[in-house]
């Protein structure tokens, strides 16, 4: 139905960031674009609807759509167009939507715009919506609501062709299956071409009938996905890709390493453009640049012989598990309230029990893993076990090698600090933009080990940048020159400098790329190995869990509703919550 | 043989002072290789080094503004040494034949004659109404009472500078302290700061400052005994001027920094140095403090010009700065009757203009300069 050619995307420099993708969409079926970040995926996506950023421009390319080319079309037209044939769903529904009008407000305004025949209450049904939401501003509605609304806003038109640019990246793994279900429902049933980009290969199993795989601006693989999952892939992106995903089945295995990141937009290499990180690579591949043949863009594809996925059954981690003797870090009955204040003088009128009577205990050298969604607890449960909750009332017992943490002051809260610290999610706010990495990195020592001396903290800095993969170099650099898997090794560091004991990882992957991602994890496993770290792993990314964690906590609404060794619960779940969890997790 | 004394008066102090902090601060980071590649960044900028020329040319014409001296007039011999009451500076004495080239009144730049006609008396005895040839060339003109506008545009500089920097240097220590003290501390601080400036807020800003300036006038008034000489008299009230402006101006900088510290307060790095047991003084000093720096340093230019302009705002309802004193706002305040004449002043106002815009403008690319070389992600 939609046939794009050789679409060129030159970015303001003149450098290309899409150089020649070829995508074609077919009624009733689902395409899905994967790619890691910056391969050039949403911005192809945003071509197609010519809504490029700034100083972003189409250089060459056809996209056809009914006999018609959408790149020459006048813009007066292709408004028109928008919305009316080809729609979009955005990543973050809360800035899709504009916050001061009612969300009948907001899909009346699409339906007078396409002159549709359908109504705001017809709309709503069709994306399950309660008919009293129309009446509700976006900020009353859930995350997976809006995105519910916003979907009803694209389907006003009734268009023929739906582009998803991530549609469930900003939501909980429960609303994710929801919302998936619901695209797929919406496609079968309006026969509509759907576009779904994604860095996430289970949605990409689960969603599509055709994959094509995007690398540094080009498509390097396209088949069905029923053989590129079941066959394995040809293409050794693809191929590691697969590997690099932790699952429970990889467990105690390490990941196959893809070394690098995805190279930046116009800085490709000569030949193949992913030789550089390729474990095949041949001298020719380094020289040639490979034709997209039978759906596979490399000199030497690897064969389609059913690759035997390793399907060993899921064992404990080896000895440290086994650890026996008081545990590092013992909580007992933990509640962490927040008072709601009200009035000119801001009374407590109520609580916010954020945690409410969690009692968990961790070994040296052990992962435990702490899963659960979004407003469940879990960071502020991290934070309290730091002594970071300063407006919060903590409550019940937190023992860390043997020491009431919750009753320490002065000089012992001090050295309690450099025993535990903490890795934060975002890399990219986690260092301070306006100070050098030396910097960053001496200041918890500066703080916790003043009677270290100048020449001894570099030492020490040295050792730790070392450690993760990075070297002295990176000292009078600023944060911003580094990639965020270098950003995050950055923050593993500065934790590491001052010798913890726990380490609790908040989150430390969601927001790198996958094969960072499988970088980054055996960081984190070999470090452990080596100092006997004892790790509280907060995430939501369950078979992230299934591949790292060697116990496993479930929380949900404060409380914790399933605890167990990892491949007890995740093979037979107890608690509904914990089975919904599971059976919500794509792929 | 006839002497000269120095004469300091406190404006001067404070304005050398501040001229020797700047020095410090230069002797210091030409030792550190990081600072001097920093600010080579700033003068690489084609536009930073034009506006850090332009600035430079004001800076010195108010520091030659600021050497102040006395002249000794003759004494009957066995007394001591007796000076003139009128106080002088070194840019007074470069620009003698403007200083001492006035006419009777009003004449446009360049012009021959003066503006207004008079009867003269003819050789023939004949009384016939002309304007009268002038004495000297202006290149800017004259104003009403005759004296060269371009002198009295160059004394402006030393006037505007000092209300622009002393009140920064009074109001920028005021609204980083509370703005970020109430923004990063919260709870009941917040409270406090926030009443404060809400308080100073709804009072109308001219009003308060004309309240205080006139109070500080009745104490001046009130002790004559203090000043020898009608310059230091108009010093402090220019000080005064200055300190009131700071004192009442902090608040819109100190909201701004609240908010920005509220935002900062919650990020990752903040919470990773607090779990590192860093101290709430380095934490703001060393996190938050170069993170609002930008904020600070626009802030601080835009609101130099409209101090100046303050200042003429003030003029206009008599609690400016003193009438003698030249300055931008009084040349402006001016200009409310010459431009109602006819034929139209208009170049005393024009001059004020084209001096006023000229030193923002500078301030604002330098700033703007600065800002973009210390930015790290500007640098590679």
């Amino acid at each position: 139905m939609l046939q794009l050619a050789d679409l060129v995307v030159r970015l303001p420099d003149g450098r290309h960031a899409v150089d020649g993708v070829s995508l074609a969409l077919e009624a009733g079926r689902c395409l899905v674009l994967l790619g890691e970040s910056g391969c050039g995926k949403s911005l192809t996506a945003l071509s197609l609807l010519r809504l490029l950023p700034e100083g972003v421009t189409i250089a060459g390319g056809q996209a056809r759509l009914a006999e018609q080319d959408l790149f020459s079309l006048p813009e007066r037209q292709m408004r028109g167009w928008r919305g009316g044939r080809l729609a979009m769903v955005f990543q973050e529904p809360m800035s899709s939507l504009n916050p001061v009008l009612t969300i009948a407000a907001q899909i009346e305004e699409a339906l007078v715009a396409h002159g549709s025949s359908q109504t705001v209450a017809s709309l709503l049904a069709d994306v399950d919506l309660q008919p009293q939401h129309a009446q509700s501003y976006p900020f009353q509605l859930s995350g997976g609501q809006r995105q519910r609304a916003l979907i009803a806003m694209m389907l006003a038109g009734e268009p023929e062709i739906l582009i998803a640019d991530e549609p469930t990246t900003a939501l909980d793994v429960t609303v994710q299956a929801q919302i998936l279900r619901l695209l797929r429902d919406l496609q079968a049933k309006r026969r509509m071409a759907l576009l779904l980009i994604t860095h996430d290969l289970g949605i990409a199993r689960e969603m599509a009938d055709t994959v094509a795989v995007l690398y540094a601006g080009q498509v390097v693989e396209e088949a069905p996905a029923s053989a590129l999952f079941a066959c394995a892939a040809r293409h050794p992106y693809t191929r590691a890709l697969m590997q690099v995903t932790p699952s429970l089945g990889r467990r105690g295995q390490p990941l196959s390493s893809l070394p690098g990141s995805v190279p930046l937009a116009g800085a490709w290499p000569r030949g193949c453009r992913f030789a550089p990180r390729c474990g095949q690579v041949q001298p020719r591949c380094r020289e040639l640049a490979p034709p997209l043949e039978h759906g596979v863009r490399c000199l030497f594809p690897l064969d389609q012989a059913v690759a035997s996925p390793p399907s060993i059954a899921a064992q404990p981690l080896a000895d440290a598990t086994s650890a026996q003797g008081t545990p590092l870090l013992q909580v007992e009955d933990l509640c962490v309230h927040y008072p709601i204040r009200r009035g000119l003088w801001q009374r407590t009128a109520d609580w916010v029990r954020a945690v409410d009577g969690v009692s968990l205990h961790l070994n040296r050298g052990e992962t435990l893993a702490l899963v659960g969604e979004s407003g469940c607890g879990k960071s502020s449960l991290a934070r309290a076990l730091l002594r970071l909750q300063p407006q919060a009332t903590v409550r019940g017992r937190i023992r860390l090698h043997g020491e009431e943490v919750l009753n320490l002051r002065g000089a012992d809260l001090h050295a309690f600090r450099s025993r535990a610290q903490i890795v934060f999610q975002d890399p990219f706010s986690s260092l301070n933009p306006r100070m050098r990495v030396g910097d960053i990195l001496e200041e918890g020592l500066q703080a916790l080990r003043p009677e270290m001396g100048p020449g001894a903290r570099r030492q020490q800095i040295e050792r730790m940048l070392n450690r993760v993969g990075l070297d002295a170099s990176a000292m009078p650099r600023y944060p911003h020159a580094f990639s965020g898997g270098q950003r995050q090794r950055l923050a593993i560091a500065r934790a590491l400098c001052v010798e913890p004991q726990l380490l609790i990882l908040d989150e430390p992957t969601s927001a790198l790329d996958v094969s960072v991602q499988a970088q980054v994890l055996a960081l984190l496993r070999a470090l452990q190995d080596e100092h006997g770290l004892a790790y509280l792993f907060i995430t939501h990314n369950l078979p992230l869990v299934g591949y790292f964690a060697d116990r496993v906590v479930v929380m949900q609404g404060g409380k914790i509703v399933e605890a167990g060794a990892t491949e007890i619960v995740m093979a037979a779940p107890q608690h509904p919550y914990t089975q919904a969890l599971l059976a919500s997790a794509p792929g | 043989m006839m002497g000269i004394q120095p004469t300091l008066l406190i404006s001067d102090a404070v304005l050398f002072l501040l001229l020797a902090a700047v020095g410090a601060y230069v002797w210091r980071s030409r030792r550190s290789e990081r600072a001097r590649a920093t600010w080579r960044g700033v003068f690489a900028a084609r536009m930073g080094r034009w506006s850090a020329w332009v600035m430079v040319f004001f800076v010195s014409v108010g520091v030659f503004d600021s050497l102040h001296f006395r002249v000794a007039v003759e004494t009957p011999a066995g007394q001591a040494q007796q000076y003139s009451g009128e106080v002088l500076s070194v840019l007074d004495t470069v620009l003698t034949p403007l200083r001492t080239a006035s006419e009777k009144t009003y004449s446009a730049p360049l012009a021959a004659t003066l503006l207004v006609k008079e009867s003269v008396t003819l050789a023939d005895g004949s009384v016939a109404r002309l304007a009268p040839a002038i004495a000297h060339v202006h290149p800017l003109g004259t104003d009403k009472v005759g004296q060269d506008v371009l002198y009295l545009a160059l004394k402006s500089v030393r006037t505007g500078l000092l209300i622009g920097t002393l009140t920064t240097l009074v109001m920028l220590p005021l609204a980083c302290a509370l703005g970020i003290a109430a923004g990063y501390f919260g709870g009941r601080v917040d409270d406090a700061i926030q009443y404060l400036y809400t308080t100073l807020n709804s009072i109308p800003g001219v009003l308060l400052i004309a309240a205080a300036v006139l109070v500080v006038d009745v104490q001046i008034d009130a002790h004559g005994e203090w000043f020898n000489s009608a310059a230091a008299r108009a010093d402090l009230r220019l000080l005064a001027l200055c300190a009131i402006l700071g004192l009442t101006g902090w608040t819109g900088l100190a909201r701004l920094l609240r908010a920005e510290t509220l935002k900062l307060r919650e990020l990752d790095y903040i919470q990773a140095a607090r779990a590192f047991g860093v101290s709430h003084g380095r934490i703001l000093a060393r996190h938050v403090l170069p993170n609002v720096a930008h904020l600070v340093i626009i802030t601080v230019v835009l609101d130099f010009s409209g101090l100046v302009l303050a200042e003429v705002v003030l003029s206009y309802v008599g609690a400016g700065v003193d009438p003698a004193t030249p300055s931008f706002g009084n040349m402006i305040n001016a200009a409310r009757l010459e431009l109602a004449r006819e034929p139209v002043v208009w170049w005393p106002l024009a001059t004020a203009f084209a001096f006023l815009f000229t030193l923002v403008l500078a301030a604002n690319l330098f700033a703007d300069a600065v800002r973009a070389a210390f930015d790290p992600r500007g640098a590679g």
